[in-house]
């Protein structure tokens, strides 16, 4: 009885932690979102220096979480991302206003598919 | 992560359905809780040692998932008898009171071949000896006889038969297992006059040594040693 309460515990526990992960996840995703549309925003205003800030700091934010990304995301989506960041760090330096706003988008797309894979719906799980 | 833990329990619950309607003769020797489980564990472990690019997590998780789901439901099974007969089924009758039941023959689609083959195995060549034949959950095919076709024990024949135990071994390729003469009692000194015994010299030499409770000794020389 000992085992399978234990087994149901370890259970209960995978789905909490799935649970957070998915939540830390989504949040990440959607500040990392945020902060590129800011950017974007404010290269369309020709503010480059403030698109350039705004980027910069999603980039960090993404490093930052870089040990834990590694252990609950595919290896493949991360070095994706981070080429598209740095594919959009590129335009933003070289103030190309159409080549930003794609790079932006690509980005934001990027993250959201990150997201809803490790979301809780039909699509995901099937 | 998340997706990993429901995928691999839907999966685990589908397979669990499978087999149970694959039948017994799929199994050989696994409960369907034990096959499914055995069958996706290797597979799902495999996956990121294969790719580094997968989070090994990815492997984690659902062998965990699975462990805990198998624990869970076998314990279940334990206590329920009706749970373990819809997890595992119920042992099939294929030969009751010497008749063939071929109604349970085809639903669990086994041919008479199919079923020779079993009983051969079962050192069983006369089908007319075969009181019951079981297929168990397992897959395996339990045969019993009629009693006249019974093997005769010792004590249907009122003989004395000396219960020897179980055979310790005290030499394996030329190393003295120290713990089982320990436990027996026993010496090297005693090996020794025993490889004397033998015509044997020196314990290295010795290939295996066994000696069951009654003293009765096996003795084996390494091969080019004599």
């Amino acid at each position: 009885m000992k085992k399978e309460l234990f087994a149901v515990a370890l259970l209960a526990l995978i789905l909490a932690l799935s649970v957070l992960n998915t939540r830390a996840i989504g949040s990440l995703c959607g500040d990392l979102e945020a902060l590129v549309r800011d950017s974007a925003n404010a290269a369309e205003n020709e503010s480059w220096a403030e698109s350039r800030q705004k980027l910069e700091s999603a980039i960090a934010l993404w490093q930052k979480h870089e040990g834990y990304t590694g252990i609950v995301l595919r290896h493949t989506d991360i070095e994706t991302l981070t080429d598209d960041f740095f594919e959009l760090t590129e335009h933003i330096y070289t103030r190309d206003p159409a080549a930003t706003k794609a790079a932006s988008a690509l980005v934001c797309e990027h993250l959201k598919s990150i997201a809803k894979m490790e979301s809780f719906d039909f699509g995901s799980i099937f | 992560m998340g997706v990993s833990f429901i995928r691999t329990v839907i999966v685990f619950l589908l397979l669990i359905v499978a087999i149970r309607i694959m039948g017994k003769r799929q199994l050989g020797e696994l409960e369907p809780l034990e096959l499914v489980t055995a069958v996706l564990i290797s597979n799902l472990a495999a996956q990121p040692l294969q790719d580094t690019g997968t989070p090994l997590l990815y492997g984690i998780v659902p062998v965990l998932t699975l462990l805990c789901c198998q624990l869970v439901i076998s314990g279940i099974s334990v206590r329920h008898g009706r749970f373990r007969r819809l997890v595992s089924g119920k042992p099939s009758i294929l030969i009751d009171n010497g008749v063939i039941v071929q109604s349970e023959m085809k639903k669990c689609r086994i041919s008479v071949d199919e079923l020779y083959v079993e009983l051969r195995i079962n050192g069983v060549t006369d089908i007319s000896t075969v009181r019951h034949a079981i297929l168990e959950t397992d897959g395996t095919l339990s045969v019993l006889p009629y009693a006249k076709f019974s093997a005769v024990t010792p004590e249907e024949m009122q003989l004395d038969a000396p219960d020897n135990g179980l055979p310790v071994t005290v030499v394996s390729e030329g190393r003295v297992m120290s713990d089982n003469l320990k436990l027996l009692g026993l010496d090297e000194a005693w090996i020794n006059a025993q490889i004397a015994q033998h015509g044997g010299i020196d314990i290295k030499h010795v290939y295996l040594m066994t000696v069951d409770a009654a003293g009765k000794v096996y003795y084996a020389e390494k091969e080019g040693k004599a």
